[in-house]
């Protein structure tokens, strides 16, 4: 009982954090509409025209397809990065030889511009979403890589020393020793990867014309027509911010519940409404 | 009056806020009567709006300040003769505009134009006091001043300003003084009701949130002054409605919102972040009206932190114990009914605004107060229980 | 029959061992009968843990052997080792799962034997950092009791404890193991730990390391007062061999006990 009040009064807590975002964004959304106000329509169209233009769209059938585009474009290309890094990086953690070996490349590639990177995508995939995705595991790699290296290489000794002495068997110690311990050094680096897919993505789609939000950009900036322009932004804007809230923040939050009290700050505040 | 009443600022501001309240609404009654809308030269809209900003709520503000700043700060608090200049002050501001049809508006504007910045010179000198300074209710305070200036300058036409437009401001700047007065109060008065609960008390209330609360409020303020109707005004609005939603969170420990001295104050929360919902809502080009949403913020934040506000302190100074009277949350009730009546009627149903958006909440107005003074009314008037000065 | 001693239950002959060039344990025999605590005392560094971690398989001696009939040994560090992101419960059920006991029972027994040590039901759900070091200790201990061993080796355990909680935690584990007919090797270098606690103590000492000592302690553990671990402290002080191994360790802790 206890523990579903407790569950339920932090999912309150969290929901309620809503309303302080939400005053954060509505004052963002003043400034625009004193840019607006200042500037004019051909400039910067005002919030509610950009709201009903990204209405009309969705209206149109043109939204929804090209969000599923570069949504597709983007997770493909992460999850893929998020392989090949993760196992890498792991091995990167686990072995010193692999870690001289594999460092120095993710440094390189973590130095090159995504922009050059699309640039090559285009010659080598042509037009094609295969060109935005590639894009996106280059880039985003080397993070997710950075972060199951260190993951890997800070683990306890101690630790593992204690799995050892109870004969822990080895998925179990990956499962309930290793992962733990990996996640709170990978999902910062998940989170962000996952965070630049989107914007790497739309910026490959941009260049390459193959669909999606991008190419949607690429159309309105060729017609001036600004007011499109800004409603697609507002589009990769509102995914970005619901990707956020609705998915990383909650699940970090549910991985931090055993820091919970150490963080000290809300923690007080968080015995809900009775 | 007697030396008692004298005692502490407090005591006389806190029996002439009610009255003042009451009248305010006595004339409302003409619009619909078919009397004529103006109270000689002033829309009764205008008149009203006046009254209970500088009248009611500036009376409360008085006893507050005249008793909260001294006891923060171990300033020397204003009594006997110089409290009763104040009151003077005071008397002197609503007689005037109770009698504006029978004098010369400059006259009038005389009169009511010297109370806030007397007001205001009583209490600079807990500036000068050692530790935190309150300087923030001070530059509110000045501030209110210098908008009643502009009221009557306005309708002197001195300056090209509407003084129903003074009002709102006023109005607004009074939001800004609750934000400010609950971040003093709200500690104190949680750590209670959660006692009184019969819970551990454990407040640990994050500065941030009331600090973007009232932020939010002050740049809403300058907007109305400023573009008063704009979108951008809309979009301050609305973000400082979010600002004060979030800020309600700091109400919720356990046990405490069942008590009223933390319920009453969440509720004034509540209203204040619905008249500025509909505000801003309104300037964004929504058919709400704009008056209805700022009797959210007069009526149901003003004066439900009011009657709450002068009852905790009237009970802390008299060395009364709690819990909070049924003549504090009762009146209060009645009021956030009102509240209800004034905000939903004019834009759900205008056909009845007479009677259901007019007369019941002003005669459950009237009630209230009439509740309230007869509970208190002795309690201000008579020396403290423990028989100490004050 | 009674007259007989019990056969051993852990006996090592011959036992030698290094870290490359470096020797660390020399020609170590010594044998436990079964429900015994045995305790291994010597200086820092002198090699007692290797030789705990060797008898609970976890490395293998260069030379000699170690033959046991237990099944199911199980260790406590010094450092109670508790997985942070695992709350009390599933701490203690760490070795249940382990062994693929499902969830339900384990997380059933782990409740039970968090009450044996000592722990309130409001400490299950509770993170390590959210308890005291003691606690921590009790969880690690019952983590430990939780697979049902029968062989207990305790690496200074409770060193990283204060005065008054060693004391409970040195009781707690001694009934336990008196209550369990477990057999248990101690490794300290704290004397007045060892006399309190074993009824065999085996000193450790030199570079690299040899057993220089033996001494068995008969008395019942529950008739042991502080008078008689006073005197038994010094008498075995009185060995030269013990005195010498111990002398160093000795002005910190002998003088306080």
């Amino acid at each position: 009982m206890n523990w579903v009040r407790d569950r339920a009064s932090r999912a309150l807590d969290y929901l309620w954090g809503g309303w302080g975002a939400a005053a954060s964004l509505l004052l963002l959304t003043a400034l625009w509409e004193a840019g607006h106000a200042a500037y004019g329509t051909l400039v910067l169209p005002s919030p509610r025209d950009t709201v009903a233009a990204l209405v009309r769209m969705g209206g149109d059938g043109r939204l929804l397809p090209a969000v599923v585009e570069t949504t597709g474009n983007a997770l493909g290309g992460f999850v893929a990065a998020s392989l090949v890094g993760g196992v890498l990086g792991a091995m990167a953690g686990a072995s010193d030889m692999m870690r001289r070996l594999l460092q120095p490349i993710a440094t390189l590639m973590l130095g090159i511009p995504a922009i050059a990177w699309v640039v090559l995508a285009l010659l080598w995939f042509g037009g094609s979403g295969l060109a935005a995705s590639f894009t996106v595991v280059v880039t985003t790699a080397p993070i997710v890589f950075s972060g199951a290296a260190q993951g890997v290489r800070t683990l306890d000794g101690d630790l593992r020393r204690m799995a050892r002495a109870f004969r822990v068997p080895g998925p179990m110690l990956v499962w309930d020793v290793y992962l733990p311990h990996m996640l709170s050094y990978l999902f910062p680096a998940l989170a962000s990867a996952l965070a630049l897919s989107w914007k790497i993505a739309v910026m490959a789609e941009l260049l390459s014309g193959a669909g999606g939000i991008g190419d949607g950009l690429a159309t309105a900036r060729v017609q001036l027509d600004t007011v499109k322009a800004l409603a697609w932004v507002l589009a990769v804007v509102g995914l970005l911010l619901a990707l956020e809230y609705l998915l990383l923040e909650p699940v970090r939050r549910h991985l931090q519940t055993w820091r919970r009290e150490a963080q000290g700050g809300d923690s007080a505040m968080t015995r809900g409404l009775l | 009056m007697n030396a008692t009443v004298l005692a502490y600022g407090f005591r006389p501001f806190f029996l002439l806020a009610p009255l003042a309240g009451a009248a305010a609404v006595l004339p409302l009654p003409m619009i619909w009567l078919g009397w004529g809308g103006m109270w000689g030269d002033l829309s009764i809209g205008a008149w009203h709006g006046h009254e209970q900003v500088f009248g009611f709520l500036s009376a409360a503000l008085a006893g507050f300040l005249l008793t909260a700043l001294p006891s923060w700060t171990g300033a020397t608090p204003v009594t006997g003769r110089n409290l009763a200049g104040l009151c003077l002050l005071w008397l002197v501001g609503r007689i005037a505009f109770w009698l504006d049809p029978l004098l010369p508006p400059a006259l009038v504007a005389a009169a009511d134009i010297l109370f806030l910045p007397a007001l205001l010179v009583a209490v600079v000198p807990v500036l000068r006091r050692p530790g935190p300074k309150p300087w923030e209710f001070v530059a509110a305070l000045a501030a209110l001043a210098a908008v009643n200036a502009v009221f009557h300058l306005g309708r002197l036409g001195v300056v090209e300003v509407a003084p129903e437009r003074a009002a709102t401001v006023a109005l607004n700047l009074f939001q800004v003084l609750i934000a400010l007065a609950l971040g003093r109060i709200l500690p104190v008065v949680l750590r209670s009701a959660q006692i009184e609960a019969g819970r551990a008390p454990q407040v640990r209330l994050m500065p941030g949130r009331r600090h973007l609360a009232v932020t939010t409020l002050v740049l809403f303020t300058v907007a109305e002054a400023v573009v008063p109707g704009h979108a951008v005004t809309g979009w301050i609005a609305l973000a400082a409605a979010c600002a004060q939603v979030d800020r309600m969170r700091e109400c919720h420990l356990a046990g405490a919102l069942r008590r009223p001295q933390a319920a009453l104050f969440y509720v004034a929360q509540g209203w204040m972040a619905l008249g500025l919902a509909l505000l801003g809502l309104s300037a964004l080009g929504m058919p709400l009206d704009p008056a209805a949403a700022r009797h959210a913020l007069g009526l149901g934040a003003g004066a439900t932190t009011a009657l709450t506000v002068m009852s905790v302190v009237s009970l802390r100074h008299t060395a009364r114990p709690f819990p909070l009277p049924a003549a504090t949350w009762g009146p209060a009730a009645l009021v956030s009914v009102a509240t209800a009546l004034r905000v939903a009627v004019p834009d759900l149903a205008p056909e009845a605004m007479a009677m259901a958006g007019v007369t019941i909440p002003m005669l459950l107005w009237l009630t209230a107060f009439g509740l309230w003074l007869r509970t208190f009314s002795p309690w201000l008037l008579r020396p403290r229980v423990d028989g100490c000065p004050g | 029959m009674n007259a007989m001693p019990p056969a051993p239950a852990l006996s090592i002959q011959g036992l030698s061992h290094s870290f490359g060039p470096q020797g660390v344990l020399d020609d170590v025999t010594f044998s436990l009968p079964v429900g015994r605590v045995g305790c291994l005392i010597g200086p820092s560094g002198c090699g007692k843990s290797t030789l705990l971690s060797m008898i609970g398989g976890l490395s293998e001696p260069t030379h000699g052997t170690i033959a046991h009939a237990f099944r199911h040994p199980v260790f406590v560090f010094q450092d109670p080792c508790l997985l942070p992101w695992r709350d009390a419960r599933d701490n203690v059920a760490f070795g249940l799962k382990a062994q693929g006991v499902g969830r339900n029972e384990r997380r059933c027994r782990a409740a039970r034997l968090m009450e044996v040590v000592g722990l309130a039901p409001d400490d299950v759900g509770k993170y390590p950092h959210e308890l005291s070091g003691g606690m921590r200790q009790r969880v690690a201990l019952a983590r430990a009791l939780a697979i049902e061993p029968d062989l207990l080796l305790l690496d200074e355990p409770f060193s990283a404890l204060d005065l008054g909680l060693r004391r409970q935690m040195q009781a707690l584990v001694r009934r336990l193991i008196d209550q369990r007919n477990l057999t248990a090797v101690l490794v300290t270098h704290d004397l007045a730990e060892a006399v309190r606690l074993a009824d065999c103590v085996f000193v450790l000492s030199g570079k690299p390391a040899r057993l220089t000592a033996r001494h068995d302690i008969a008395r019942p553990f529950a008739e042991r007062d502080d008078g008689f671990v006073h005197s038994e402290v010094n008498r075995l002080l009185s060995d030269p061999a013990t005195a010498r191994a111990l002398a160093v360790e000795d002005m910190g802790h002998g003088g306080g006990q």
